[in-house]
């Protein structure tokens, strides 16, 4: 039984814990800072704490560490977000952000300002805007296949999700052939990192996190309904076909934005959700905000050891979140059969 | 609050935002041209063969597809126009069957009946509360109310749905085959819920099973081919004539002992068919020769029948299938006009045949005509359902056994009415 008071309380202690982990987060990595330095760093301005610190200390906390952790944060939130979404959309456990393409459009982009150096006169940032405007594009072409009048059936936007993603992943395959010795930036990019991305890429991915949330907060009621099929949410009162239009661009919005900063991070759009699911049950009015924090928890956790595990190199987040993220899903199916 | 549904047609395959007034003339039209009333505080059965439209119609009815042409009113109000959430509050639908992979808890499955009265931040209240535990009670799932919504058997999950239509607090409530997945006992209970729910909402309610509807809908409403073939009080609507017209099966009629309500017995139609009309005169009587007459009658033949007693089941038969018939007052003898009436019949025909019954001294002149024709050079034939067990004989002086011992011995014998069809088809 939903209770507002419990999610209320889940939500705030995941707040509270997230931005702790942040903190800690923030002071971790090749120059390690304590944790009750960095607080004080971060805080100087609110309590005017005296600077007991060096200039480079202040320098990794704010210029380089906290932006990256805070967009760490902002990509997890806005991929589990949309994984949820998807989820209750499709009625289906399986569908992740990805599901409609968008990653395998976003990557043709990057791929050909890597190989081609398509760099349409935005240069450092021709990568992240070439893969959000692919990314989008991939979701317009998907939209428009399996647009019937104003209708969009479920199934056959799944099907040409499923075809044109591996259009363009052949493409991509074919751009990455020619590549040369761009091959291992393309690599490295479609494995996903947040290394090096700084205040500029925080500013732009907030908005369109901050939207998300709060369309899809707004959203919950019929997001619940929704995962007994359109038909049924319709007899309940939902303008079912403009509730599908809204969850698909809200979802392709924030997946295109987060890919386009971070690469392609697998994986936390389809299992935060089933985390969250398991611990609250199904219900979107808890799921969301759950999702939300648990989402950012999870990269910044993950980035954090991105950042530790092989140093003084970086690994790809990609490739953690996967490694941990589906040993633990193959876990789930095994024990929770049924129970999703 | 009646519903009003005005030459409604609609098709699938059809750009569903152009509205086209000959839609259905055209042949892949599901619905062609459907008008009805679903009147109110009434149980209405939509009845029909299956793939005759009856879901779609109620999914147009209810809003999910828009018909392409013909308005849909509720008590005066064009539907057409209504946003999803008006329309919610008005009406609520019980779907064949809701599929989710998620553990949605049932209390909660039932609270979204009230989604239409809620904004995107209200919490449910007291009200909703008390609103959704007495749906469940009506609906007798309190007991599940903690179990997930994807561990449910059919029947439970079918009236959990029940249960959160109801928390909608409809005017109007569709169903879609609420008792197909149900035992016996439940389909009667939902049944009976569905009775009581009428008196302050308009029920619409897809059936299959014609006695249901005979014996728990007000008014029918039969479809066939995307067109309506009959409206109006079940009574009247559930007969011989439209039974066999929109299902192409033999019916005969019986009638619940205590309220009176028509229940049906069904067979299918012979697949044979005679050319050469011949004229069969069957004496029966106990209600043992309907199927015998419907199949005849409907494999070609001229029947006729007598001489039946005014409340004998066979009468009935003969008279809901148009079947010439010398019948007599209940409980009377048979009159000499009876009597002399069945003897030109009898001449008159091809072949006479003689069911078997427990026989008196009321209906022992029958037997005597039948066994008159014996070697007169007549076809006469005899048919005993459990061949060779005589029937009880009340008469004084065991001649209806002698009888049937003749007619066993120099007629023609039968024991259902398939082989007499088989041979008379010869």
């Amino acid at each position: 039984m939903y209770q507002r008071k419990r999610t209320v309380i889940i939500t705030g202690g995941l707040f509270l814990l997230t931005l702790f982990v942040m903190t800690v987060s923030v002071g971790i990595g090749e120059s390690g800072i304590a944790p009750q330095k960095v607080f004080d760093i971060l805080t100087a301005g609110i309590f005017g704490t005296t600077p007991y610190w060096s200039v480079g200390e202040e320098t990794i906390v704010l210029g380089i560490r906290l932006p990256r952790v805070i967009l760490g944060a902002l990509v997890g939130a806005s991929l589990a977000l949309a994984g949820a979404a998807l989820q209750s959309l499709f009625r289906n456990p399986m569908a992740d952000p990805f599901i409609l393409g968008i990653s395998s459009g976003a990557a043709l982009g990057a791929s050909l300002v890597f190989v081609y150096g398509l760099s349409v006169a935005f240069t450092i940032y021709s990568i992240p805007v070439m893969a959000f405007i692919f990314g989008l594009g991939t979701l317009f072409l998907v939209y428009n296949v399996a647009r019937v009048g104003n209708m969009i059936p479920i199934n056959t936007l799944l099907l040409s999700g499923v075809a044109i993603s591996a259009l363009f992943s052949a493409c991509n395959s074919f751009v990455m052939f020619t590549a040369g010795h761009n091959l291992n930036a393309i690599m490295f990019w479609t494995m996903g990192s947040l290394s090096g991305r700084g205040w500029d890429y925080v500013w732009v991915m907030l908005p369109f996190t901050l939207a998300g949330i709060i369309i899809m907060i707004t959203l919950t009621r019929h997001l619940n309904a929704m995962m007994f099929g359109e038909e049924s949410a319709q007899y309940l009162g939902i303008n079912v076909e403009r509730l599908k239009k809204i969850l698909l661009i809200v979802t392709a919005v924030i997946t295109s934005a987060a890919v386009s900063v971070s690469g392609i991070i697998g994986f936390v759009g389809l299992i935060i959700p089933h985390i969250v699911r398991l611990v609250t049950g199904p219900d979107h009015r808890v799921v969301v905000p759950v999702c939300v924090f648990t989402g950012a928890l999870f990269i910044v956790l993950a980035d954090m050891f991105a950042r530790v595990i092989i140093a003084p190199s970086e690994l790809p987040l990609g490739i953690l979140t996967a490694l941990c993220g589906a040993p633990f899903f193959l876990y789930l199916l095994r024990s929770k059969r049924g129970e999703l | 609050m009646p519903i009003e549904v005005r030459n409604v047609a609609f098709s699938y395959n059809h750009n569903p935002s152009k509205r086209d007034a000959d839609i259905g003339l055209k042949e892949n039209a599901v619905l062609k041209d459907m008008t009805f009333t679903c009147r109110d505080n009434r149980v209405t059965g939509i009845v029909g063969p299956n793939g005759c439209g009856k879901t779609t119609i109620l999914k147009v009815i209810a809003g999910f597809y828009k018909a392409q042409s013909g308005t849909i009113s509720y008590d005066g109000k064009n539907t057409g126009n209504m946003h999803a959430a008006e329309l919610a509050r008005l009406r609520a639908v019980v779907e064949q069957t809701v599929y989710t992979p998620f553990a949605f808890p049932v209390y909660d499955y039932v609270m979204l009946g009230r989604t239409p009265y809620h904004g995107n931040f209200s919490a449910d209240t007291e009200e909703d509360n008390e609103i959704v535990l007495n749906a469940m009670k009506d609906t007798n799932v309190l007991q599940f109310k903690d179990r997930k919504i994807n561990e449910l058997s059919g029947g439970e999950l079918q009236r959990v749905m029940i249960a959160r239509s109801l928390a909608q607090e409809p005017k109007y409530l569709m169903l879609d085959e609420p008792t197909s997945h149900l035992d016996i006992r439940q389909q009667l209970e939902v049944m009976k819920l569905l009775r009581t729910i009428s008196s302050d909402t308009t029920v619409m309610c897809i059936i299959h099973e014609i006695n249901q509807a005979a014996a728990y809908c007000d008014d029918v409403v039969m479809t066939a081919g995307g067109y309506v073939v009959g409206e109006g009080k079940a009574e009247d609507i559930l007969n011989y004539d439209n039974l066999n017209e929109v299902f192409g099966v033999l019916s005969i009629q019986t009638n619940q002992p205590e309220s009176g309500k028509k229940q049906f017995l069904f067979s299918l139609q012979p697949d044979t068919h005679t050319e050469r009309i011949k004229h069969v005169h069957v004496i029966s009587g106990e209600g043992r020769g309907g199927r015998i007459l419907l199949t005849l009658k409907h494999a070609g033949f001229r029947v006729t029948a007598g001489i039946l007693s005014r409340n004998d089941g066979d009468y009935l038969v003969c008279r809901s299938a148009g079947i010439e018939t010398v019948s007599v007052p209940s409980f009377s003898m048979y009159s000499d006009e009876a009597i002399m009436e069945q003897k030109k019949l009898c001449d008159e025909a091809d072949a006479v045949v003689l069911v078997a019954t427990d026989v008196g001294s009321c209906n022992l002149g029958n037997l005597e005509t039948a066994y008159s024709y014996l070697n007169s050079g007549k076809v006469v034939c005899f048919v005993d359902h459990n061949l060779k067990e005589y029937k009880y004989d009340n008469t004084a002086d065991k001649r209806a056994t002698r009888i049937y011992d003749e007619m066993l011995k120099g007629a023609k014998a039968f024991s259902s009415a398939d082989e007499l069809l088989t041979e008379l088809m010869n």
